[in-house]
């Protein structure tokens, strides 16, 4: 606040390079001799559908990070940091030595942070059209007269602002775009490509047609980003990466990124679909690049399945919403039931079981004096969401701050019975 | 100078808000018009040598410590930055803590603090304590308990918007803003019952539809366009107005919102980069003066707005100053918003060679040189965009007719690409440079300004930017850190050092002072700023290594 978050607006590179050199990893010699050396890998844990920590899908990279373990037979371990915020996440994470990778970062030259390398690039992605199916729009011309929206601040945003004679409207978000959309506001939106194609399959049932875009700084390539002193991890990876080139494809396919033709906005009005095609594809030569805009029938297998090991491994997550939804239900009659001071029998269960297995830490009845561990102020701390957030808490782990993972020690109806005598403790 | 105080019923009625200059510091700029002045003169030039730690408090986070207490009674009110984690009531004469008020902030918000996780201090009003908080809540917490009494939420933090200074207080209405100049957020002023914390008025700082000056936004870019008042406010009992400044527009491209050029035209961007005065009891602006029209540069105008009675036309006039990022200083009519002066408070500022003082616009550099646009390089631009000041509070000394001021000399060069930031992904930068020293090539330092000529009286040039905010007191002294955590007394005439002591970890924060049982205490926090030097390159480096992180308050009297 004090100072702007020009920081990822106005150049980035030069900020990267700064913490960098104030954050110089301590070189020590804290990864232990284990038999295998794992895969230190720091991800976004809420950035779908590129990485997320817990659930179903957990996005292209973390499929692909896992693939490349495998490969390099390298159990992979995850500090997960929030990239919002974009230089301090790397700041935070690889540049103070927490992992020794990034899933992923731009191949573009101006993107570079001082002690961490990058990759190959292994992915193409870029900016969409996304519109009723069968709207068609070979050109930057084309969009002449259309309603046009695009997102704050974005890439489109900014080069449309350039030029006259195009009708735009401006929103924050993705979401807000989509439902600009919905309601005719507008007749087409421009939108990161991959979002565009994962929420218009997973929250619009596929309804828009979602088409890529290229020229004029709308796509680019992404990498691996590796810390330098890791001394011939890059080049592993970067094999890793080429060979699972296939892959990599079949999970752009199932997370949705666009595969379409893409529309170069640079070129001329009225050239046909195969001549942009080719255009796209002088894109290619750097090796181990995948151009998922060949891909026009991507594979609707998961890579994971393919590739075997340690990826095929990834739990089935289990049905949170219903859990929650269930325990939501639940909560209210404990209460009341606390409130005649008397316990649901599945409370009462919960509540032994608590100060068996968890008043070591967060105390007797949950009553801890350490605010973090504090088990009364749940709802204060996370409102509405505090009974999902237990849930994923108590099942996953909080490893980085001494939360174990109980999954495997409770079963789920030992869970809900711990959660449902939270629910009469909440301040 | 207390021209604002003359009604001497008034001044009883609002006695703990507004007594300015008196031996205690009931707000956060020590009394409503931010002079950071006190009329304390138990310490003076003879026995400031004998200053030394009567007690100290830890605050819990070691980073960024950006808090001036405030006094109550006998009670010293003080935050920590993250959250903040810590509200601490201390007995202000043992350092004994009263209560402690740890708010539960959801994790992970710090990604929305855009520049860091700072917390600035709090406001007073009839037995509660009222702040802001980083999940853009303000709260008012019983004095004697620390118990939260009410709680209002202000606006969407995960829109980008963080509160991070405490807020105004005008009679029975507390005022806030927001952060989120980069996040596309469209400011806003947003006052509310003290009592109760219900919501009164909300302004928008950026006029849309058939709101006046809505038409110096191009298309509809006004929808997200920035102008946040961010940092701390003024008021003004007599004249019935408190005064904010706001950030820069959004986004960060000019051409976006208008000619992206120095012919600016009709898109001047209202009222974003302006210093703004509003009526406290409805919200609605009763004038405007904007520092920086169509600002591409990110010149924030939120800097503290100090109030003084300075002689211009021949007559004594009720005037709010402005040390701004742009590097003019701004002495402006607080009844109207008449532009007195406007001239450059450091050495090599060469964006603007002036002000025009009739339309008071500022006279850009011929032919956009200086002005960075799409594919539009503008190199060696002064000041660079963590401005000639930052937030770091300035003090004005009336008697001494003197302004000391943290100053900062770096310049900058910027070119818009069309590219940004994209989450977790692909991104194209835009080329910056952020850690040109400028002329003389110092970071910055502390100075003396005579208000009413525009001109330099002393200067102490520091090696490192990013000195800490000031306090003046009547004996002629002026208080300050730096980034080193060096606190230091200067002679406010000459700049002249006369004490200094290691606080171990840099110094942003102003101090502040006051008397108690006949001992005068002098009170600052200590703990380095992070986010800043992240910005300077190997500059940045050297003002990493000046000092280790902490968090510590300090609290000095002469034994």
């Amino acid at each position: 606040m004090m100072i702007r978050g020009k920081a990822f607006s106005l150049g980035f590179a030069a900020v990267i390079a700064a913490g960098a050199a104030l954050w110089a990893p301590a070189l020590s010699a804290q990864t232990a001799q284990t038999t295998r050396e794992p895969l230190r890998v720091c991800a976004d844990p809420d950035n779908l559908p590129f990485t997320r920590a817990e659930g179903a899908e957990r996005g292209l990279y973390i499929e692909l990070a896992e693939l490349v373990g495998a490969k390099l037979d390298m159990p992979v371990q995850y500090t997960w940091y929030f990239t919002h915020m974009q230089r301090r996440a790397l700041r935070n994470t690889i540049l103070q030595g927490e992992c020794d990778a990034v899933f992923a970062l731009p191949a573009d030259a101006e993107y570079r942070a001082r002690g961490v390398q990058k990759t190959k690039p292994f992915l193409d992605v870029g900016y969409a059209l996304v519109a009723a199916p069968g709207f068609s729009a070979n050109s930057l011309e084309a969009l002449k007269g259309k309603r046009i929206a695009l997102q704050f601040s974005s890439t489109p945003h900014i080069f449309f602002s350039t030029l006259t004679g195009y009708t735009t409207a401006t929103y924050r978000s993705p979401a807000e775009i989509f439902e600009a959309l919905a309601k005719g506001e507008v007749d087409v939106g421009i939108v990161w490509g991959p979002v565009a194609g994962y929420e218009n399959k997973t929250l619009y049932q596929s309804r828009w047609q979602v088409t890529p875009l290229t020229g004029h700084d709308m796509s680019g390539q992404v990498v691996v980003g590796v810390r330098v002193v890791k001394e011939g991890l890059k080049a592993r990876i970067d094999q890793a990466l080429s060979e699972l080139q296939p892959e990599i494809r079949a999970l752009a396919g199932k997370y949705s990124f666009p595969t379409a033709v893409p529309v170069n906005l640079e070129s001329k009005p009225g050239s046909a679909a195969r001549e942009l095609r080719q255009l796209f594809a002088v894109r290619v030569p750097v090796s181990g690049w995948v151009t998922v805009a060949d891909e026009t029938k991507p594979a609707a297998k998961p890579a994971a399945a393919a590739s075997g090991a340690k990826a095929a491994a990834r739990k089935p997550a289990p049905k949170a919403s219903a859990a929650a939804a269930s325990l939501a239900a639940a909560a209210p009659a404990a209460a009341a039931a606390a409130a005649v001071a008397v316990l649901d029998p599945e409370v009462l269960a919960g509540k032994v079981r608590f100060n068996d297995q968890c008043s070591h830490c967060h105390g007797s009845d949950g009553f801890s004096p350490a605010l973090e561990r504090d088990l009364r102020r749940l709802k204060l701390r996370y409102d509405a969401k505090w009974q999902e957030t237990a849930l994923t808490t108590i099942r996953n782990g909080r490893p980085d701050a001494g939360m174990p993972t109980w999954k495997d020690v409770l079963g789920e109806k030992e869970i809900n019975q711990v959660l449902g005598f939270l629910g009469t403790i909440q301040k | 100078m207390k021209s604002f105080l003359t009604p001497l019923a008034l001044a009883a009625t609002l006695s703990l808000a507004v007594s300015a200059q008196a031996q205690n510091w009931p707000v956060y700029g020590g009394d409503t018009g931010n002079t950071r002045h006190s009329e304390a003169t138990l310490v003076n030039a003879g026995n400031v040598s004998k200053l030394s730690v009567a007690w100290a408090l830890q605050l819990g986070t070691t980073r960024s410590q950006e808090s001036t207490p405030i006094l109550v009674g006998d009670t010293l009110f003080v935050t920590s930055s993250f959250g903040p984690k810590n509200v601490f009531a201390v007995n202000a004469k043992s350092g004994e803590v009263k209560w402690r008020y740890s708010p539960d902030v959801p994790k992970g918000i710090d990604q929305f603090a855009c520049c860091d996780v700072n917390n600035r201090g709090v406001t007073y009003h009839k037995g509660k304590i009222i702040l802001g908080r980083l999940d853009a809540h303000i709260v008012a917490l019983d004095e004697k308990t620390g118990k939260e009494l009410w709680k209002t939420k202000i606006v969407d933090f995960e829109a980008g918007s963080v509160i991070t200074s405490p807020p105004t207080l005008a009679k029975d209405v507390i005022i806030t803003g927001f952060g989120g100049g980069e996040y596309g957020v469209r400011g806003a002023l947003v006052g509310l019952d003290a009592n109760t914390g219900k919501e009164l008025w909300r302004t928008h700082t950026v006029p849309m539809g058939n709101e006046k000056g809505a038409d110096t936004w191009k298309g509809d870019s006004g929808k997200n366009g920035g102008g946040v008042a961010w940092h701390i406010g003024s008021y003004d009992p007599k004249l019935n107005l408190i005064y904010y400044g706001t950030s820069n527009p959004a986004p960060w491209s000019a051409s976006v919102r208008g000619n992206d050029s120095s012919d600016i035209g009709q898109f001047t961007n209202l009222y974003t980069a302006s210093i703004l005065a509003l009526n406290p009891d409805n919200g609605k602006i009763e004038w405007h003066y904007q520092t920086t029209p169509h600002d591409a540069w990110d010149y924030d105008g939120v800097n503290e707005l100090v109030f003084a009675d300075l002689p211009f036309g021949g007559k004594k006039t009720a005037v709010v100053m402005q040390a701004n990022r742009n590097g003019f200083f701004y002495v402006i009519d607080r009844a109207n918003g008449k532009l007195l002066s406007a001239k450059h408070f450091i050495d090599g500022v060469n964006w603007a060679t002036g002000v025009d003082m009739k339309t008071g616009m500022p006279i850009e550099a011929a032919n956009n040189a200086k002005r960075p646009g799409m594919k539009r390089k503008a190199a060696d631009i002064c000041p660079n965009l963590i401005g000639a000041k930052n937030w770091m509070p300035m003090s004005y000394d009336a008697k001494n007719n003197i302004v000391v001021m943290p100053t900062m000399n770096l310049c900058m060069d910027l070119e818009g690409i069309q590219a940004e930031y994209k989450r977790g992904q692909f991104y194209l930068g835009v080329n910056f440079d952020l850690g040109k020293m400028g002329q003389g090539g110092h970071g910055g330092g502390v100075k003396g300004w005579d208000p009413v000529a525009g001109k330099q009286v002393w200067f102490n040039k520091d090696p490192l930017p990013f000195t800490g905010g000031i306090m003046t007191t009547a004996t002629g002294l002026s208080f300050h850190g730096d980034i080193k955590g060096m606190f230091k007394a200067l002679d406010t005439k000459t700049g002249k050092k006369l004490w200094e002591f290691n606080t171990g970890s840099g110094i942003s924060a102003a101090p502040m002072t006051y008397v108690l049982d006949g001992k005068q205490y002098v009170a600052v926090v200590s703990g380095r700023t992070l986010s800043i030097p992240a910005f300077f390159g190997a500059l940045g480096e050297k003002m990493v290594d000046a000092s280790p992180e902490g968090g510590t308050l300090y609290v000095f009297t002469v034994k």
